[in-house]
């Protein structure tokens, strides 16, 4: 038996600071922002960035647990965290607090938490799995083989999907997606996927509800419906837009300020920084976001083992879908799918999350040299 | 674990994933590139348009003052109950509340409500407008359990003089929809909630009294709440009007008429300004300055008496026999009479087979110009109708401004008739018959004229033949710059022998001095006053009727001093019966306001004593001066 935790001294001074205070910056910004955006008028006081205080702390701790993570023992259990996770999503239905029209949310003692959030990371370490295994084809996936990732897949998202959260249930499929690209896919059988994805996506358009269709259609022309769905588009480009290169300054964002900028705290997080810190601010938390990826890929790239370098690319992937999909709605070039960005966004679950993965990628990049 | 033999392959896809994650990373960083800097500029504005919102100011108008500088019309601040709907928790309840404390209608409140002009969110929407102090009391008491209702003040016109002249000045009031929607308000400078000038004056000068309208930047939220202020450009306020109108002049006349439907119009013949215009019934303005209530609207809408119709430019009547001192010129003018020539008057005249009666029906005998102007005999004016014609009678009366607009500076002026043979066949289809000339001869007939038509005529008469366009606005004065702008006297030429108009200007007197004439009520001892009585008549000949709708209306023109005149009159009461009774005492009361101010009329006993001798005067005449319509017809068939 493989204990839970395993580190020595020679590890520990490995530790990824760049990786850490990478994060921790991008958490920092965070908070400033919460600040801005969820501060009570007339008073210095933000109960948002406060509740979220509180949220990293907690990742902070996850993060630290999760790097201590003996990948052995993380490996053996991985199966273990996935049914959890799917148990934990069916369990929405039966006991699920309804938000917003879905069942999204989970209670515990007080606590609210989004079982989809931890799914991400399980179905990373299972994925992480069925690609590190010993039959795992050499010459990429064909057909048949592809048979057990995707039903492993598939599940979460079915079940995500019923809550229903579409953003959620698409971020879950591009991750494990990417993931499977990454294992390798023969040629034939990538084209062939590819034909049946065209094929589905009729079908797959008739069965989304009305509201997520507005939301597509009104990406595509936002000034058709400005009071509607449109309205959160025109107002976050605007917020973007009129921060200029270098912003209108901190609590100076009058879209933000002034609440013509919708969901500031959560998803539109990213336009509040965009407005009062301009295109300088935007740029800096972009590079720090590609900093994030590109470096977990080169952990990945360095990593003598298959499972730690697949949850690496996962996490990585992770954090890059999140942002993509996020900053391309707040910029207006991808459609508004309620979608965090990662580790700035408000949102306890989520920040856990994104901190506990970025955990296991210093855990992976702390124990590079372990196998040599 | 090892990564095995697929690890060369890992290690190529890692790769090309990163490669790929780079270029969208490249792609979002152009996209905030070409937002924030390329078309940062736009998007800025777009931004402060969002937050910043302009307010109008109503500029207080401009105040308007008599020719001696006496004040017409100023502002007050008026307070209004307004809702801020945004904060009313459920409006029928808060209606109803309001409707209680102030025991105002329900339906008024909601009508107000249902007009509003507001124009963004968080604009306060005036539900009672212009509250009186008590009700504003009750308002503020309750204030606690009213939540989104708002007091606030607003400069609103008041009227001083109540029912002094309120067809002259008009009322101003909040532009309403229809209005805002019209082309003019589209054509000018309007906007909502501007208060605009309805009617009178204020209307007529308005953008003169608007002002300009001040600007307020105030900063909002996305709900349209207001979060600070951002920068003001004051208002410029109106500029006031000095008018022609003399109060002192305006009011004798009002209170002259009395009781009495009718008009009178008092002139300077020297400049056309307009000294008194009065119109009953009258009506208090100060009922429009606010939002009339629906009662008081309804109530004057429907008086029989139409209290809201500015008799003086805005009634065609018959001129009756005051339309004899034009046939009196003409005759002259056109040389088919002279001051000598004389006809009989056996009580009628015959004309195509039948008689067209005077009203003196035992007869003038044999009259001259003179005598048949002084006794106003019909008999000589059919005659001298026959041998004008209707075209020369045309002529003339349009030399003297009948038949168009006389110009003067107020809405709604009407035209009256001056007919002749091309009127009747564009209007009526049919060619000229010469019988209607005879009725046209006594100012009957298609003839019709507004009072002010004959005020100007008669002032023609008095000045030497000049026509004057009448004036109510003497100067602008800005309240900085001072005199912006003053009007000019206009006249337009008559061409008529001095002479003539001297000679007939001479029998005008004798109506007044002689002990025959008609007109003997409207003498004032010291002056030499000149005149003509009327009679416009109203129902068929004959008819002996006691109901007062059926009198006909009096008449009475006249002006002073006969030497040099400075005013010039006409007067209508309607259903007055003679002239000489009923309009000419008023011309004596109006005169003598007018005289006494300048210093020229004796001392009161004086006039104490003409009432005396006026009592003694001789009684109404009688009977019908003129054939009517209903006659005429007759005579045609």
């Amino acid at each position: 038996m493989t204990s839970a935790i395993r580190v020595d001294k020679r590890v520990l001074s490995n530790f990824d600071w760049l990786l850490t205070a990478a994060m921790l910056s991008l958490c920092a910004v965070g908070l400033v922002m919460l600040f801005s955006a969820g501060h009570v008028h007339e008073k210095n006081y933000s109960p948002t960035m406060e509740r979220q205080f509180i949220s990293m702390s907690i990742g902070l701790g996850a993060f630290v647990a999760c790097f201590l993570l003996n990948p052995t023992f993380l490996r053996r259990w991985s199966f273990v965290f996935y049914w959890i996770g799917c148990l934990m999503l069916a369990a929405l239905f039966f006991k699920g607090v309804v938000a917003g029209g879905a069942r999204r949310w989970l209670e515990f003692g007080g606590f609210r938490f989004q079982p989809s959030e931890f799914m991400k990371l399980a179905l990373i370490l299972a994925m992480a799995r069925i690609f590190s295994a010993e039959n795992a084809p050499k010459d990429g996936y064909d057909m048949k083989s592809l048979i057990v990732p995707v039903v492993v897949m598939g599940l979460p998202v079915a079940l995500i999907l019923f809550e229903p959260d579409l953003g959620t249930a698409l971020c879950h499929l591009l991750i494990a997606g990417s993931m499977l690209l990454l294992a390798g896919v023969r040629g034939s059988t990538f084209f062939k996927l590819s034909l049946a994805a065209i094929a589905l996506a009729y079908p797959a358009w008739s069965t989304l509800k009305d509201y997520q269709k507005q939301r597509v259609v009104s990406f595509l022309s936002p000034e058709q419906d400005p009071l509607g769905s449109g309205y959160h588009a025109i107002q976050s480009k605007i917020a973007v837009g009129s921060g200029k290169l270098f912003g209108k300054g901190f609590l100076e964002g009058t879209q933000t300020q002034l609440s013509f900028l919708p969901e500031q705290t959560t998803d539109f997080i990213f336009s509040v920084l965009a407005e009062e810190w301009g295109f300088a601010g935007s740029f800096v938390v972009l590079s720090l976001f590609a900093f994030l990826v590109l470096h977990a890929f080169a952990i990945a790239g360095r990593c003598r083992e298959r499972f730690s370098a697949f949850v690496v690319v996962g996490v990585a992937m992770m954090i890059f879908w999140h942002m993509l999909i996020n900053i391309g709605m707040v910029v207006g070039v991808l459609p508004v799918v309620g979608l965090t960005l990662p580790l700035l966004s408000y949102g306890g679950s989520s920040v856990i999350t994104f901190m506990a993965g970025l955990g296991l990628v210093a855990g992976v990049s702390m124990r590079r040299f372990l196998f040599t | 674990m090892r990564a095995g033999s697929g690890r060369g392959h890992f290690g190529r896809r890692l790769a090309v994933g990163a490669l790929l994650v780079c270029v969208f990373f490249t792609l979002l960083g152009v996209r905030l590139w070409y937002l924030q800097v390329a078309q940062g500029a736009y998007y800025r504005d777009l931004s402060e348009n969002n937050r910043t919102r302009t307010i109008r100011t109503v500029a207080p108008r401009g105040n308007i003052y008599d020719r001696d500088g006496r004040i017409l019309v100023r502002n007050r601040p008026a307070f209004n109950v307004s809702l801020m709907l945004e904060d009313v928790p459920e409006m029928g309840q808060a209606l109803k509340r309001l409707s209680n404390i102030t025991n105002r209608p329900v339906e008024d409140l909601e009508v107000n409500l249902k007009r509003g002009t507001r124009r963004y969110p968080f604009e306060p929407q005036v539900v009672m407008g212009d509250v009186s102090r008590v009700e504003l009391a009750r308002v503020k008491e309750r204030n606690f359990d009213l939540p989104g209702v708002i007091v606030d003040i607003l400069p609103a016109r008041a009227y001083p003089h109540g029912d002094l002249a309120p067809h002259v000045l008009g009322y101003a009031r909040e532009i309403s929809k229809p209005q805002l929607d019209s082309s003019w308000a589209k054509e000018s400078k309007y906007r909502a909630g501007d208060i605009v000038g309805q009617a009178g004056i204020e209307r007529q000068w308005d953008p003169y009294l608007q002002g300009d309208a001040g600007l307020r930047q105030v900063e909002v939220d996305a709900k349209g709440k207001r979060r600070g202020e951002l920068g003001i450009v004051d208002d410029e306020p109106g500029q006031d009007l000095y008018l022609t109108l003399d109060l002192d002049v305006q009011r004798t006349a009002q209170d002259a008429l009395g009781e009495e439907v009718g008009a009178v119009v008092a002139l300077d013949p020297q400049t056309g300004d307009v000294l008194a215009l009065a119109s009953t019934p009258s009506f208090d303005a100060n009922l429009f300055s606010g939002r009339i209530r629906t009662d008081d609207w309804k109530r004057l809408r429907n008086d029989k008496d139409h209290p809201l119709t500015n008799r003086p430019i805005a009634e065609n009547y018959a001129p009756g026999s005051t339309f004899k001192l034009i046939m009196a010129v003409a005759g002259l003018a056109e040389k088919v009479i002279t001051p000598d020539t004389t006809f009989d008057c056996p009580g009628y005249y015959w004309f195509a087979g039948r008689a067209y009666r005077c009203h003196k029906r035992s007869g003038h005998g044999k009259v001259n110009l003179e005598k048949a102007v002084t006794m106003s005999c019909d008999s000589y004016f059919y005659k001298l109708g026959r041998l004008l014609g209707i075209s020369n009678i045309h002529k003339y009366a349009t030399l003297f401004g009948l038949g168009r607009k006389t110009g003067i500076d107020l809405p709604g002026e009407r035209s009256g008739v001056a007919p002749s043979n091309e009127w009747k066949i564009r209007y009526l289809g049919e060619r000229w018959y010469p019988g209607e000339t005879l009725s046209v001869s006594i100012g009957q007939g298609f003839l019709t004229t507004t009072p002010i038509q004959m005020a100007v005529a008669t002032a023609a008469i008095a000045n030497g033949g000049r026509v004057p366009k009448p004036r109510l606005l003497k100067k602008v004065v800005d309240r900085e710059r001072g005199v912006v702008f003053r009007t000019a006297p206009v006249f337009s030429e008559t061409h008529v022998d001095p002479k003539i108009l001297n000679l007939v200007s001479g029998y005008a007197e004798e109506v007044i001095t002689d002990k025959h004439g008609t007109g003997k009520r409207a003498a004032i001892d010291g002056i030499r006053v000149a005149g003509k009585t009327g009679t416009a008549q109203v129902v068929a000949l004959g008819k002996e009727t006691l109901k007062k709708e059926f009198n006909d209306h009096a008449w009475f023109v006249s002006y002073a001093p006969a030497e040099n005149p400075m005013i010039a009159i006409a007067i209508i009461v309607e259903n007055g019966g003679h002239g000489g009774s009923a309009a000419a005492p008023i011309s004596k009361a109006v005169m003598e306001t007018f005289f006494r101010k300048r210093g020229m009329l004796m001392e009161p006993e004086v006039s104490n004593d003409e009432q005396g001798t006026s009592d003694s005067a001789p009684q109404r005449v009688p009977g019908v001066e003129a054939t009517n319509r209903a006659h005429q017809n007759g005579a045609v068939g």
